[in-house]
């Protein structure tokens, strides 16, 4: 049945199909992983890229089939939100063209659309996925956000429950009397 | 930095859904470690009070940082003084990556010194000390730091008399930043350059030579090289500079010292920043200065990329006998004079002279502007001789700081006449200054775009 319908096509329609074929494959030759996130949302993702995610590598490591199969390579602890965060960080930072001011500008941009429920999230996700370079700009970020806080705002942004009696914490503040003088 | 990434285990292991909602409020320890290695560790430290799970997270942090300038109040410094005590005695034995620490020395060396002690003996790969001293007494750092072989970076700022022990040799040192340092006699300073096998970046920021009277940097790896003299001070140090992977050297300073540079064949950029300053104004220092602003040009003779000061360039003509073999930089393609000082001047044809040094000039920067002094009748002076880069190298020139005067006028003119392969001039005006305000620079426009050129693909820009 098929070879019919492919023997009725006109000359030219045929050659631009190959040409079509072609096409494909030198895109597949540029290749790309399919990924799979927790809430089991599927991406093809530039290898380029996604062999950035030393999560990925490992996966790759273990079982090569993957590369080049359709099988998806799941990432349990990354959801699609997340996933969809950490491409377009790392496509920004991979664009040849970006100069230094444009990547501080998108850096600042990226982190400012950030509340830090997900900041957090974005962070324990390039943890997971073990890509340095975001993990490095998160950590960094939190560190600044923290920085001249006061207890009470660093409990809130951790989710810390204080279980130390009064008396206990008055000790501590006590024993760091040097490095707590701005909270005092 | 990767000790935060967790490690491989348990990675593809799924998380069941509760655990995915509760890990929200819950960093695993380490990536809470990363988070305070960042962090000034008083800051870090304080975190104790938090609960009971963060009583002892900073104990794990990487990197000790007291770069805070320590108080110099008695009853705060003895706080301080405990506190890093305290922390340096009950984190955990890991690894240190960066330790960096700011406080006056007094009486307190041996503490000090405990502390850097403590990083060394933590493998330290990062260091910074900023310590000052009151009085002029020489200062012993461990001797350990010395033979350290797991430092990788270190800046020293200290306006001290450094000590230094019978054995220096830091295996892994790549970059060495000395700042205000005082240095030793000639045999310790001596072991000091002799025992960094591996260093890319050195930077000597107005450090004082007083006590030296030579010595040898003989250093193969180096690649950058930063000089920085104490204007004020009176070194008369020789520096023999052996460094043939050099790739960039800039020397800010009045010539106190004496700079042989040898073998600096790869060199790429080069900043030769010679201020004026009224001593060498005087007679007695003039010649001196010219034979060491000579010298050090010769030593960077392979450079491809120069900035000048219009003050190094003046200097070269205060020997007559200098002045008459200048040194060819056949390699210089690009020749820019800082905007620190006077125009530089045409009228006196030393640029002329330069010029004709440099065969493979492509690009010539006025950052400066440029004059015409001197005993020149209206109209009368020209280019003489024409160097030989204006037919077959030069294609950019831009002067800034232009004023519109007819002796600018002329040396454009003269430029634009003799430069046969130019591409784009670019004129930069200094409006305030600008002779005639709005109407004349639009006026001098006219002129400058009627100007004959030599070079047909020329366009001139003017703004």
């Amino acid at each position: 049945m098929a070879e019919e319908t492919e023997s009725t096509k006109t000359e030219p329609l045929k050659t631009a199909e190959e040409e079509f074929k072609k096409l494909e494959i030198t895109e597949e030759e540029e290749s790309e992983l399919k990924l799979e996130t927790s809430d089991h949302v599927t991406f093809m993702v530039e290898a380029s890229i996604a062999m950035k995610f030393g999560a990925v590598q490992q996966y790759l490591e273990v079982s090569p089939a993957a590369s080049a199969s359709a099988t998806a390579i799941p990432l349990h602890n990354v959801a699609s939100r997340e996933l969809i965060l950490i491409l377009e960080y790392y496509r920004m930072h991979d664009w040849v063209d970006a100069g230094e001011r444009d990547l501080k500008e998108f850096d600042e941009r990226f982190l400012k659309d950030l509340n830090y429920e997900e900041l957090k999230e974005l962070l324990l996700a390039a943890n997971y996925l073990n890509v340095e370079k975001l993990f490095n700009f998160l950590t960094k970020s939190i560190a600044n956000i923290i920085r001249n806080k006061d207890v009470e705002f660093v409990r809130t942004f951790f989710g810390i429950d204080n279980d130390y009696t009064p008396e206990e914490e008055a000790a501590y503040r006590e024993e760091n009397a040097w490095a707590g003088v701005k909270f005092v | 930095m990767e000790e935060g990434l967790s490690t491989c285990e348990a990675k593809f292991q799924k998380l069941n859904d509760d655990s995915h909602e509760d890990r929200i409020g819950n960093l695993p320890d380490e990536i809470v470690q990363h988070i305070l290695s960042l962090l000034p560790t008083k800051y870090a430290v304080r975190t104790s009070v938090l609960s009971r799970r963060w009583h002892s997270q900073w104990m794990f942090v990487t990197n000790l940082d007291f770069s805070e300038f320590a108080p110099n109040m008695n009853q705060k410094r003895s706080l301080f003084m405990d506190f890093v005590d305290r922390v340096i005695a009950i984190r955990k034995p890991l690894d240190l990556n960066i330790f960096a620490l700011a406080c006056k020395v007094f009486t307190d060396a041996s503490r000090t010194n405990s502390w850097v002690c403590a990083a060394v003996k933590h493998n330290v790969q990062h260091l910074l000390l900023v310590l000052h001293q009151i009085h002029l007494e020489p200062l012993e750092l461990p001797h350990c730091l010395f033979t350290c072989n797991t430092l990788k970076k270190a800046v020293i700022m200290a306006d001290i008399l450094l000590k230094l022990p019978s054995s220096i040799h830091f295996s892994n040192l790549k970059l060495l930043t000395l700042q205000y340092v005082v240095f030793p006699g000639n045999e310790s300073t001596q072991r000091l350059f002799s025992g960094l096998p591996v260093l890319e970046e050195l930077t000597l920021d107005r450090c004082c030579w007083w006590y030296v009277e030579a010595v040898t940097i003989a250093l193969p790896m180096l690649k950058k090289l930063d000089i920085t003299e104490n204007v004020a001070d009176c070194d008369n140090c020789r520096f023999f500079i052996i460094a043939e992977n050099l790739k960039s050297f800039y020397y800010i300073g009045t010539l106190r010292n004496d700079y042989c540079i040898y073998d600096s064949v790869s060199l790429g950029g080069g900043l030769m920043g010679l201020c004026g300053t009224n001593d060498i104004g005087e007679s007695s220092r003039q010649r001196e200065v010219a034979y060491r602003a000579d010298r050090l040009l010769r030593g960077i003779s392979c450079v491809k990329e120069l900035m000048l000061t219009p003050y190094a360039f003046e200097v070269l003509t205060y020997s007559k006998e200098l002045y008459a073999c200048m040194p060819v930089l056949y390699k210089l393609t690009y020749l820019g004079f800082l905007s620190l000082g006077t125009a530089i001047n045409f009228g006196c044809g030393t640029l002329a002279k330069f010029l004709q040094k440099l065969p493979c000039l492509e690009l010539l920067v006025f950052q400066s502007g440029i004059c015409l002094s001197g005993n020149h009748e209206e109209g009368s002076w020209i280019l003489d001789p024409v160097p030989c880069c204006f037919s077959s190298h030069l294609k950019f020139i831009r002067v800034s700081q232009f004023c519109g005067t007819d002796g600018e006028l002329q040396v454009v003119k003269s430029l634009l006449k003799h430069a046969e392969i130019l591409l784009q001039m670019d004129i930069v005006c200094h409006h305030e200054k600008f002779s005639g305000g709005l109407e004349r620079e639009r006026d001098v426009l006219k002129q400058l775009q009627m100007l004959s050129r030599a070079s047909t693909y020329c366009t001139i820009t003017f703004s």
